[in-house]
């Protein structure tokens, strides 16, 4: 590809030579050309910036060493090292030097080369998740080496169904992807699904998972993510064994899991580390922060701007006070406010780390209080801004959380259109944009329509382990059982 | 006219127990807020025997349409095959524009409950204007997004239901003593009023082949008709006791009142909260009879179901300006519940005696 790349730009003579490769490459001055032995018959080339110089130096020059060779297979015999490969194909030849191999010819015969690999690692050690930290459990998060992720992911699950297929996606960046899955339990129209997606790519560049979760995705006009996109090696893990697939892309620290559902954006992984009770608690209460967040200050508007008489006399009467110097109708002083919580966080998420505290605490308390003083907005609106803001940190999910983000500012128009019938109007949008998606052609509002009952275990409650002893229903997994328990047998007689 | 007889896509059914959602949520609509004063007016406080009459004969109307339907076809296939196909598809058009001007009329009536309570000086255009709009996003989406929202909507009548309980707290039951106080006839007639109340049953007929194994939705269809008389049961008496027999009837919307009597510590005015909620069944209820219109044009055409789409919801805000008053749409509400009668319990059996009738000639025939 990229030969017809240059083809094309260059105009220079097309490669049809292994010669011609190397005068191509040599071009850029990291490429470079060893010569070594009785009158140089081996010639090494590799790129400097992506080889291990020390590897070549301490294992490979030894060999070279007083030796009369004939051809470069046995040059592959006596090198102790694997996915050593000696080919003639020049796209073979050209991908693998592009990825940190190095290529040996002889003078006698520059068809045949041996490639070595030599990588240079440059990738971080694993380290602990930042963005969905937990207080209890593992504390391990993927990293942007992709045989280090899928080395977290295997050495949880100790069973051979455990399947890797390995993709190349973006016609520049050569990205590899990895699909992992268990065969058995995975659903194999999902997978067909994604690696056709993924097959079906046509980019430049794929930088990260996030650009194969948008291309992939049911409707990419959606600000709804369709693919789960976690850190955490255990949330995907045990994605794997209910069934889902998990999409893992070289060069990025999230892994992409799916078919997923709407509520799988608010369980956070920590609700399996935490007793049943507590852990349902924690979701009920996350859903209802959710729903909060988007609600709260188009209310404000509608009751406001219209239905002030909704509001009993007393309560009506704190809201007014605190308003009564306000030049502004709700709306403006929403908008005004709502405008100030978004600069802040999108001002703290690009600020280096130490001085997006300051312009947070800047923000926060300075301009808050501020605003009030100058009787800009009111307190009870300040208040309410803030709760909402807060709110939307508790999705477990970091994308999700933009999403709410984004979601309230429709909802504050149509309140202010037509006050709460206006509210009704932006809650049916969502609900209908809602059933209409799919994650992987199934529904994303599953369990709660199309209802199953069974799937709601783990929904808005996440109920004991002793009754989770099905798969969810939505994987299609082909084996449903999760464990032998008497329980789910009897269950099942029953189905059928 | 030739038919669109294509294989409906397994994606888009819908289990049979869903039924039971579709059903309760195409009759609960606008005639929840309205009924009470309608059957009051020819019966009197007996009118809820007249309910629990409806719903006997309502649910033999349901039992025959289960005996009209076989498995995979709808009522443009059974006109087919009673009537040929020429008038057939006279029928089945006739059958479209009653499904377009019952999911009109039920939105329009609503858009004068907002106008009442809410803004004397709404703008029509814009508000049909984002009507329609999420009309066809939903109708677009297919049945199943349809049906989805129906099973949303469903609950909130259910929740809203419980409000009214707070009406025999305040209201007097000996309004509803002596039972009988009005004649055997009134109650029998006091059934084409509230017949309106149970529109929807004719949807099924349109629907059908959406349902997986359609034979088991019978008792799904049977349930959802008695929930629905359950809940009229409920707001009929609550609206009986708590006001009198002359006050009834100058209310337009009689229920919307009684939840005047509620305040919670937050909300001192309940009825604006139920509004807002109520909308989201009464869209639920005009999406599904505008998806059946839609259903019954494109099987009897060659248009795309979009176009389709489109064409009525064009029709459908057109007409929103032609309906000026209330005083308008009390007199179509009139002419739908005629309509709606007729076609409950003279169409459907009539239908049903014909098919046994053509289905005994086949059959003689066979047997000769």
């Amino acid at each position: 590809m990229l030969r017809r790349l240059w083809k094309k730009t260059n105009h220079s003579p097309s490669i049809e030579s292994f010669q011609d490769l190397i005068t191509f490459m040599r071009e850029s001055d990291d490429f470079k050309q060893l010569r070594f032995g009785n009158n140089s018959a081996i010639t090494v080339y590799y790129y400097q910036s992506l080889i291990n110089t020390e590897k070549i130096k301490t294992n490979l020059l030894p060999y070279f060493q007083d030796l009369s060779i004939h051809n470069v297979q046995e040059i592959k015999n006596i090198l102790p090292f694997d996915e050593t490969e000696v080919t003639s194909d020049l796209g073979a030849i050209e991908e693998k030097i592009l990825s940190g191999f190095i290529a040996i010819t002889l003078k006698d015969d520059d068809q045949q080369v041996l490639l070595m690999p030599a990588k240079f690692e440059t990738d971080r050690n694993v380290d602990m998740p930042e963005i969905e930290f937990s207080v209890i459990g593992p504390k391990i998060a993927f990293i942007e080496d992709l045989h280090t992720n899928v080395n977290l992911i295997r050495k949880r699950i100790k069973l051979p169904h455990l399947q890797m297929k390995l993709l190349k996606v973006g016609k520049v960046t050569k990205t590899s992807v990895a699909i992992m899955y268990i065969d058995g339990i995975a659903n194999q129209e999902n997978i067909d699904t994604i690696i056709q997606r993924i097959k079906d790519i046509e980019y430049d560049q794929i930088i990260d998972s996030s650009f194969i979760g948008q291309m992939i995705a049911d409707n990419s006009t959606s600000p709804f993510p369709q693919l789960m996109d976690t850190e955490r090696p255990d949330r995907v893990t045990s994605a794997i064994i209910e069934g889902k697939i998990a999409i893992i892309c070289d060069g990025s620290p999230h892994v992409l899991t799916g078919p997923t559902t709407l509520v799988e954006f608010f369980a956070s992984y920590e609700d399996y580390f935490l007793t049943w009770p507590l852990a349902t608690a924690f979701r009920i209460i996350r859903i209802f922060a959710v729903m909060f967040s988007v609600l709260v200050t188009p209310l404000y508007i509608a009751v406001l701007t219209y239905h002030y008489h909704v509001v009993p006399i007393d309560l009506l009467g704190t809201i007014i006070s605190s308003r009564k110097d306000i030049p502004f109708p709700p709306i403006l002083e929403v908008l005004i406010l709502e405008l100030t919580i978004e600069l802040l966080r999108e001002a703290g998420a690009r600020l280096p780390t130490k001085i997006g505290q300051t312009i947070g605490i800047v923000g926060g308390i300075v301009i808050g209080t501020a605003a009030v003083e100058a009787g800009i907005t009111s307190n009870v609106l300040l208040i309410l801004v803030a709760l909402a803001a807060l709110a939307s940190f508790t999705t477990p999910i970091y994308r999700i959380g933009n999403t709410i983000r984004l979601l309230r500012f429709p909802f504050i128009i149509l309140a202010q259109m037509w006050g709460i019938i206006g509210l009704a109007f932006a809650i049916m949008f969502l609900v209908t944009h809602l059933l209409r998606l799919t994650s992987l052609g199934r529904p994303f509002t599953e369990p709660f329509y199309p209802p199953r009952w069974p799937d709601l275990k783990d929904a808005f409650v996440r109920l004991p382990f002793s009754v989770q002893g099905k798969r969810p229903i939505f994987t299609s997994s082909i084996d449903k059982n999760r464990i032998q328990l008497k329980r789910t047998l009897a269950k099942e007689g029953k189905r059928k | 006219m030739s038919s669109q007889k294509r294989k409906i896509d397994i994606s888009q059914m819908v289990s049979p127990f869903l039924v039971l959602y579709i059903l309760h949520g195409t009759q609960m609509g606008e005639g929840v807020l309205t009924f009470t004063r309608r059957i009051a007016k020819v019966a009197g406080y007996d009118a809820w025997i007249g309910i629990l009459l409806t719903w006997l004969l309502t649910t033999i109307i349901i039992v025959i349409v289960w005996k009209i339907v076989p498995d995979g076809q709808d009522l443009i296939d059974i006109h087919h095959s009673i009537f040929g196909k020429r008038f057939g598809n006279l029928l089945s058009l006739l059958f479209g524009v009653h499904l377009l001007s019952l999911s009109f009329y039920v939105m329009r009536s609503y858009i004068e409950v907002i106008q009442v309570w809410y803004f004397q000086d709404l703008s029509i255009g814009w508000f049909s204007l984002f009507l329609y709009i999420l009309i066809l996003y939903l109708v677009l989406g297919g049945f199943r997004t349809v049906v989805g929202f129906i099973f949303f909507s469903f609950w909130i009548p259910l929740v809203l239901s419980f409000s009214i309980l707070i009406a025999f707290q305040h209201g007097h039951m000996e309004n509803l003593l002596p039972i009988m106080n009005t004649s055997y006839w009134n109650i029998v007639k006091s059934v084409e009023p509230m017949a309106t109340g149970y529109l929807g049953i004719e949807l099924i007929l349109m629907f059908a082949p959406f349902i997986h194994k359609f034979h088991k939705g019978l008792k799904w269809a049977v349930s959802a008709n008695g929930l629905t008389t359950l809940i009229y049961l409920l707001v009929a008496l609550s609206n009986f006791v708590y006001f009198n027999q002359e006050q009834i009837q100058l209310l337009a919307w009689p229920s919307l009142h009684v939840w005047k009597i509620i305040s919670f510590p937050l909300i001192e005015r309940f009825e604006y909260v139920g509004i807002s909620l109520h909308f989201i069944v009464i869209i639920a209820t005009s999406c599904i009879y505008f998806w059946g219109s839609v259903q019954c044009y494109y099987r009897i055409s060659k248009v795309s179901f979009r176009g389709i789409s489109i064409f009525l919801a064009i029709i459908g805000f057109i007409s929103m300006f032609l309906v000026k008053d209330y005083l308008m749409i009390e007199q179509l509400s009139n002419i739908i519940s005629k309509i709606g009668f007729c076609l409950l319990f003279i169409y459907i059996p009539f239908l049903y005696i014909l098919k046994l009738i053509k289905s005994g000639v086949t059959k003689s025939h066979e047997t000769i």
